[in-house]
């Protein structure tokens, strides 16, 4: 039996609008992280960070751009009141998100521009910053499978993604830099919560868990030679492969590769 | 407002990231956008954009930097002015590239 990849059936409308929502979130989150690091730390770090931000948001416009085009190409082929849908998607990403209530300012101060000595950030605060980081990486990766598995493969897109991950890990490589150099290394360690995303449909909750053991994949990469061998055969072991699905005579089923 | 300060405003919204004027004061930790045109002094200014006071003296001799006012002896910048100079004076990644 040949693997084929699967069909490429786009998103539903529904699901262009949860992502566009998480997406929402996602620039939120790292735009809080900007304004709280340059109102935090002196110009030596912001300038540093927000060089990466700025080139984090150029990529993130992009994508989204790219997404609201596929939607609008969707709607014109079912032939829906494009005028009506777009004002619905965009008001329920901007419900959702004032909804959520996210703390932006993690470092509030009535001016903290007029202060000489900006302290930075406190280790609770790193942690803070660290999982907000760590939580939109996740969800590109997510997207990036989401994508590769629900529409043709569009180069322009991957690449993208790529962009905005590396100008992620090199925020977050700065921020942990200056962790060590301040605090030591012992508060380098941290957690992240277990994702919980189901926005797509249920064939597709199952690489949520595949796009974390990519990431750590990569991860593993980066790391030293033996160490890698070793962990990447760990992570082989414990990734669950992904659904593929084949079709035969009209007929499509379900196949575990 | 005019409509170079509302362009300033604008550019600043862009290169941040800020979707509407809250959010930009939000960025800066101001209370409201009437602070982006409260002009400061040398000091603050140069907190601000992290340069030395003698290097904002010495740009203001070159005639280069961020635009400021001068009352007589005293000099004024605007935060709206220094925001911009900073968020403008970023290296992009690709340039390094």
């Amino acid at each position: 039996m040949t693997k084929t990849p699967p069909p490429s059936r786009g998103f539903t409308y529904a699901q262009h609008a949860r992502i566009a929502i998480e997406l929402g979130i996602a620039e939120r989150k790292i735009f809080a992280m900007a304004a709280a690091i340059y109102s935090s730390y002196p110009a030596a770090v912001w300038r540093s960070v927000l060089n990466k931000h700025a080139y984090f948001t150029k990529h993130f416009r992009e994508l989204r751009s790219l997404l609201d085009d596929q939607l609008f190409l969707e709607q014109a082929k079912n032939n829906l009141s494009l005028k009506a849908r777009c004002i619905y998607y965009n008001g329920l990403g901007n419900q959702v998100i004032k909804m959520q209530g996210i703390d932006f300012h993690i470092t509030p101060t009535v001016s903290p521009f007029f202060s000489r000595k900006k302290p930075g950030f406190t280790v609770e605060q790193y942690r803070h910053v660290q999982q907000q980081l760590e939580e939109v990486k996740d969800l590109f990766w997510f997207l990036q499978v989401a994508l590769s598995t629900s529409y043709i493969h569009k180069p322009d897109v991957g690449k993208l993604l790529l962009l905005i991950h590396d100008s992620l890990e090199q925020i977050q490589t700065t921020l942990e830099n200056r962790l060590k150099k301040k605090h030591g290394e012992t508060h380098v360690l941290f957690t992240t919560p277990p994702i919980e995303r189901t926005f797509l449909d249920n064939s597709l909750t199952d690489l949520t868990t595949s796009a974390r053991h990519i990431a750590k994949y990569i991860k593993a990469l980066h790391d030293d030679d033996n160490k890698a061998i070793c962990r990447l055969e760990e992570l082989a072991a414990k990734c669950t492969p992904p659904k593929y699905v084949t079709e035969t005579a009209g007929t499509s089923k379900e196949v575990l590769s | 407002m005019s409509t170079q300060q509302s362009a300033k405003l604008n550019e600043l919204k862009e290169l941040t990231g800020a979707r509407d004027i809250r959010e930009l004061c939000e960025f800066f930790g101001y209370q409201d956008a009437s602070e982006f045109w409260e002009p400061i002094k040398e000091a603050k200014a140069a907190v601000i954009t992290g340069l030395a006071i003698p290097t904002l003296r010495n740009y203001r001799h070159l005639s280069k930097g961020p635009e400021y006012i001068k009352h007589g002896n005293s000099v004024l910048y605007l935060p709206l002015v220094l925001h911009l100079h900073n968020f403008r004076n970023l290296i992009s990644l690709e340039e390094v590239a």
